[in-house]
């Protein structure tokens, strides 16, 4: 039986106008006082002390600036009414964008799966001719370690 | 644009401001909305009722001035034209099909003016919402009860002091008049954002937060939000979780049927003679249409 819920949030967050496909400059932690400082401006104190007490920022992507949120059950509201607030990340504008919202992580996981595979075939139907032929060399020149062996499994 | 028979259901957000800020064009924005998963926008423009020029006016101008036949051409009835306003609409990726970019009007007016010039425009016509904006108690009376438009809106930084009652939010409500809550300006922190919470919370207040749609009114892309995130941002506003889903979908929607009600369609009036038993053909009972337009125009 499940006790703690939680909900996990897919977020966007792009910069804004041509700097689309910019790689963004960011890491968990940045996100997690962003988001903190958002919920302070829109909750206040007592909407920090709720979505904070099972806040996690579980997995962030710089090329395809994606964020997992975790967030407790009873607080996602309060953190998803403040999120469209946000507007700056260590001073970067970003506009954020909920993508999805789940309320386990192995679902998220297939979403966030899904959605880079598309922004992975996009990335790769605009990259140039060159870079693509380099890419694909450099793919096929990878030597895959046997798992088997450098985890020291049975049967090898 | 044929809304009659397009299947318009997904995501709306009516009020996109056709004057966008200096470093982005209203095509940015259309694209950027595209790209969030809204089918259908209204770029909007706003014109002040009691600061146009009326055509009468005009008229006395050019017969002053002994106009030139290009003048004469030029002579519009003082409403902004909406074949100013260019785009190409951007294609939506999940369904692959154009968005619909429908085309708004909103007049800000204080309720003294002549408003049965807003029925005589030939320019205010040709768009296809109309939305109005009272700044004052007597011009809002006015619109929630009388006035054929689609939407109204209130501006959060001169709303003081004059009251929306319950008696004329329902009168609104069956006329199907929606009012319209913008969040744009609430995205940046201070008193701004008060103001416009307070409005909102105040209006939802007292319409029971029925009746309410919630648009952007964005001014340049950044200020867009997500059709999935805006009913969240409805909730702060005071709306209930299935209100606030409404104020983006289905009640959108109904704005936009409404707008074609009012705007597309014309009376009919057919009468029925008793057989005299002289004349037998179908037609010889029924005089002509009086006023009819058709709704595929």
């Amino acid at each position: 039986m499940v006790r703690l819920k939680h909900r996990y949030f897919v977020l966007e967050l792009a910069p804004p106008g041509e700097k689309a496909h910019a790689r963004l400059v960011v890491n968990e932690d940045a996100i997690y006082r962003a988001v903190l400082e958002v919920v302070d401006q829109i909750h206040g104190d007592y909407g920090v002390a709720t979505v904070r007490s099972r806040l996690i920022v579980k997995y962030c992507n710089a090329v395809t600036r994606v964020a997992l949120l975790r967030v407790s059950h009873a607080a996602h509201r309060l953190l998803a009414s403040a999120l469209p607030f946000m507007t700056s990340l260590e001073g970067q504008p970003i506009t954020p964008r909920t993508l999805y919202m789940g309320a386990t992580i192995m679902h998220c996981f297939r979403f966030l799966k899904r959605h880079q595979e598309s922004h992975l075939e996009e990335m790769w139907a605009s990259a140039d001719p060159h870079r693509r032929h380099q890419m694909r060399e450099a793919i096929m020149a990878l030597k895959l370690p046997n798992i088997a062996e450098t985890r020291g499994l049975p049967g090898v | 644009m044929d809304v009659v028979t397009e299947d318009i259901s997904g995501f709306f957000d009516l009020n996109i401001s056709s004057s966008t800020q200096s470093d982005t064009t209203l095509q940015n924005v259309l694209d950027r909305a595209a790209m969030l998963g809204y089918n259908t926008v209204a770029v909007n423009v706003t014109a002040d009722l009691d600061k146009l020029e009326t055509v009468t006016s005009k008229k006395k101008k050019m017969r002053k001035a002994a106009p030139s036949a290009e003048e004469a051409a030029a002579l519009t009835d003082g409403f902004p034209d909406p074949g100013a306003i260019t785009f190409t609409a951007p294609v939506c990726p999940r369904t692959g099909r154009r968005m619909r970019v429908l085309k708004r009007v909103t007049l800000e007016f204080t309720g003294q003016g002549d408003l049965s010039r807003i029925g005589r425009s030939t320019n205010l016509k040709k768009f296809d919402l109309l939305a109005v904006q009272p700044t004052t108690q007597a011009a809002f009376n006015v619109a929630c009860q009388t006035l054929s438009v689609d939407i109204i809106c209130v501006d959060p930084a001169s709303f003081r002091g004059f009251m929306l009652n319950r008696k004329l939010a329902g009168l609104a409500a069956r006329r199907g008049v929606v009012i319209e809550l913008v969040y744009a300006p609430a995205l940046s922190a201070g008193s701004v954002r008060r103001q416009l919470l307070l409005t909102a919370l105040t209006l939802t207040n007292i319409t029971i937060g029925k009746n309410m749609i919630v648009s952007s009114g964005a001014t340049h892309e950044h200020q867009l939000r997500g059709p999935h995130d805006v009913p969240y941002v409805a909730e702060l506003m005071g709306l209930s979780p299935a209100a606030a889903k409404a104020s983006v979908s289905t009640l959108a929607k109904s704005t936009v049927i409404h707008a074609v009600g009012r705007n597309r369609t014309g009376f009919c009036m057919a009468q029925l003679l008793p057989d005299s038993g002289e004349s037998r053909s179908g037609s010889a009972g029924v005089t002509p249409a009086k006023k009819r337009k058709t709704a595929a125009c």
